[in-house]
C-alpha cells in the first residue's frame, strides 16, 4: 500500500516511466556493446559526459544562452564518440588505449573546469545522478531514443550483427562494418547523454552493460539472447525504483545492485543448466 | 560456334596490399563449370586477389568484367577465429547471412525457413541447425559457413583456403563436398590455398602465383 502511494507521487511516476524507456533501450544497445567488446567505451563516455556539462556552462557563461545541459552532453559525448572512432582507424593504437587516454584526458578536463566554474556541489548530481528530477522534456528526450534505437535495430540488427561477428564476411555481403560502429557508437552516446540525468555517470553502464551481459550468460541463441535483455531492461528498472523507496535507500545504486543480482542468478542459472559447452 | 564468356576476367589487374604491391598485371579468365585452384606462398597476393574477385578489394589499376551470373558471387572467408560465447546458431547464421529485407530479430523469420533448410539439408548439416555456433568443430564450422554462401544460389563460389585448421579427415570430407557442389549442382568454384596436396585432384585447372610481382598463369 505504501508502495502504490508513492506512485502516486508525479516524480515517482516519472522516474518510473524513465525506467520503463531507459531500460529495456540501454540493454538493446548493450547486447552490442558487450558482443563487440565496447563497455570500457561506454563507461568512458559516461565519465566524459562531465567534461560535456562543464563545457556548457562555460558556454552558456561566455554567451548568455540558457540550452538545457543534457543538449551539451550530447554534442560532447556524439563528438568523443566519432574523435574515437576515427582515431582507432588512423592510428596503429588500440580501441582499449584510444578510449583510456581520452577517458582520463576528458574527465581531468572537466574536474578542472567545474572547478574553475566554482560548481563543486555539481560533481556530485553528476556522478550519481538523480532519478527524481526527471521531468517531462527529459521522458520526452528518452522516448526519442527509444524510438531511434528501436528503428535502429528494427534495419540493421542483420548487418550489425554480421559485421559483429565477421567484419569482412559483413564487407562481401555489402554492409559497410566502419559506418555501421560509428552509427552505433553515435547511439550509445546519445544513451548516455539522455540517461546521465537518472543514474550518474559512475553507474550509468552498469544500465547499459549488465541486462545484456547477464542475457548473454544464459542464453544460446541470438533470438534469447534479445529476449532476455529486454526482459530485464524492463523489470529491473522498476524493481530497483520500489526496492530504494521501500527500504529508503539511494535509488541509482539500488538499481545497479538489482542488475548485479541479476547477473549473479543468470550465473547460477548457467551453472545449474551447463548447456553451452564449448569445442 | 558461339563464344561463351567468361564468368569472370580478369584484365591486367595491379593490386597493393597496404603499401605493397601483390600482383602487377594479372590477368586470367575463370569459365563457367570451372574449379579453378589458386595456390601460391604467403605474401604473394591469393588472399587480395579473391577478395578484388569478389568485389570487396579496389584495384590500383586493370578491370574486371563480370558476367551477369557472377553479379553476386558466393564467398567464404579465410578462417577468422570466432568469439566461441557469441550467442548465434548456425541457422540464425544463415540468416543474418541473407540478402533478405525481410526484418530480422533473431531466430529464423518464416519466409527464409525453407531456403535455410534446405540449404543445411543439402550439405548434410541440418543435425547442426540448432547448435550454437561456439560449439561447433572446424569442419562443421566450415559447413556451416560454405551454406551460408551458398544461401542465394550463386553460380560461383569463392573459397580463401578453406582446408586451414582443419584435421586431415575433415579436410578430406570438405574436398569431397566441394568436388560434389561442383559435379552435382554445376557450381564454378575458385579456391585459393596454400595446400598444395588439398587442391590435387580437386582443382581441374591450376593457377600458382610466383612471389611477389611474378604471376604465372
Amino acid at each position: 500500500m505504501h508502495l502504490i502511494e508513492l506512485f502516486r507521487h508525479d516524480f515517482m511516476r516519472h522516474a518510473l516511466i524513465s525506467g520503463l524507456l531507459l531500460g529495456p533501450t540501454c540493454s538493446m544497445l548493450g547486447i552490442f556493446v558487450n558482443l563487440r567488446g565496447m563497455a570500457f567505451f561506454s563507461d568512458a563516455l559516461a565519465h566524459s559526459a562531465i567534461t560535456g556539462v562543464a563545457l556548457g556552462f562555460m558556454i552558456d557563461a561566455a554567451t548568455g544562452w540558457k540550452l538545457d545541459p543534457t543538449i551539451y552532453v550530447l554534442i560532447f559525448s556524439c563528438l568523443l564518440a566519432l574523435g574515437m572512432g576515427w582515431l582507432s582507424q588512423r592510428t596503429p593504437l588500440s580501441r582499449d588505449t584510444i578510449t583510456a587516454f581520452t577517458f582520463t584526458g576528458s574527465v581531468a578536463l572537466g574536474v578542472i573546469l567545474i572547478s574553475l566554474l566554482g560548481k563543486h556541489r555539481l560533481l556530485e548530481g553528476l556522478l550519481f545522478g538523480s532519478i527524481y528530477s526527471n521531468g517531462p522534456a527529459d521522458i520526452t528526450r528518452q522516448a526519442v531514443l527509444a524510438a531511434f534505437v528501436l528503428i535502429f535495430f528494427l534495419t540493421q540488427l542483420r548487418p550489425l550483427t554480421l559485421a559483429t561477428l565477421d567484419p569482412e564476411l559483413a564487407r562481401s555481403r555489402g554492409i559497410r562494418p566502419g559506418l555501421l560502429h560509428y552509427a552505433f557508437s553515435l547511439l550509445v552516446a546519445a544513451a548516455v547523454a539522455v540517461g546521465l540525468k537518472m543514474l550518474g555517470a559512475l553507474l550509468l553502464s552498469a544500465l547499459i552493460v549488465i541486462p545484456a551481459a547477464a542475457a548473454r550468460i544464459a542464453t544460446t541463441s541470438f533470438r534469447s539472447l534479445i529476449a532476455v535483455a529486454l526482459l530485464l531492461g524492463i523489470l529491473i528498472p522498476p524493481i530497483g525504483i520500489a526496492t530504494s523507496a521501500i527500504l529508503n535507500l539511494p535509488t541509482g545504486p539500488c538499481i545497479v545492485l538489482v542488475h548485479v543480482a541479476a547477473l549473479a542468478l543468470c550465473q547460477i542459472f548457467h551453472f545449474i543448466r551447463p548447456f553451452r559447452t564449448t569445442v | 560456334m558461339i563464344a561463351v564468356s567468361p564468368l569472370l576476367d580478369v584484365r591486367s589487374l595491379t593490386l597493393r596490399h597496404g603499401s605493397r604491391e601483390v600482383l602487377d598485371g594479372f590477368s586470367c579468365a575463370i569459365h563457367r563449370g570451372e574449379l579453378l585452384g589458386i595456390s601460391g606462398p604467403n605474401g604473394c597476393g591469393k588472399t587480395t586477389l579473391l577478395k578484388s574477385l569478389v568485389g570487396i578489394h579496389r584495384p590500383v589499376s586493370g578491370s574486371i568484367v563480370r558476367h551477369r551470373l557472377a553479379k553476386n558471387p558466393g564467398y567464404v572467408p579465410q578462417h577468422a577465429p570466432i568469439d566461441k560465447n557469441f550467442p548465434l546458431t548456425a541457422s540464425e547464421f544463415l540468416a543474418i547471412n541473407c540478402h533478405s529485407r525481410i526484418p530480422w530479430i533473431g531466430g529464423i523469420p518464416r519466409k527464409l525457413r525453407h531456403g535455410i533448410c534446405g540449404k543445411l539439408d543439402c550439405l548434410g548439416i541440418s543435425h547442426l541447425a540448432t547448435r550454437p555456433l561456439g560449439t561447433l568443430s572446424g569442419g562443421e564450422l566450415q559447413r556451416v559457413r560454405i551454406a551460408a554462401a551458398l544461401l542465394d544460389d550463386p553460380k560461383l563460389l569463392l573459397l580463401d583456403e578453406p582446408s586451414s585448421h582443419l584435421d586431415p579427415s575433415a579436410t578430406a570430407s570438405l574436398k569431397e563436398l566441394l568436388l560434389h557442389l561442383h559435379q552435382e549442382h554445376s557450381l564454378t568454384l575458385v579456391v585459393v590455398s596454400h595446400d598444395e596436396p588439398f587442391l590435387d585432384g580437386l582443382a581441374t585447372r591450376r593457377i600458382s602465383l610466383a612471389a611477389p610481382l611474378l604471376a604465372v598463369a
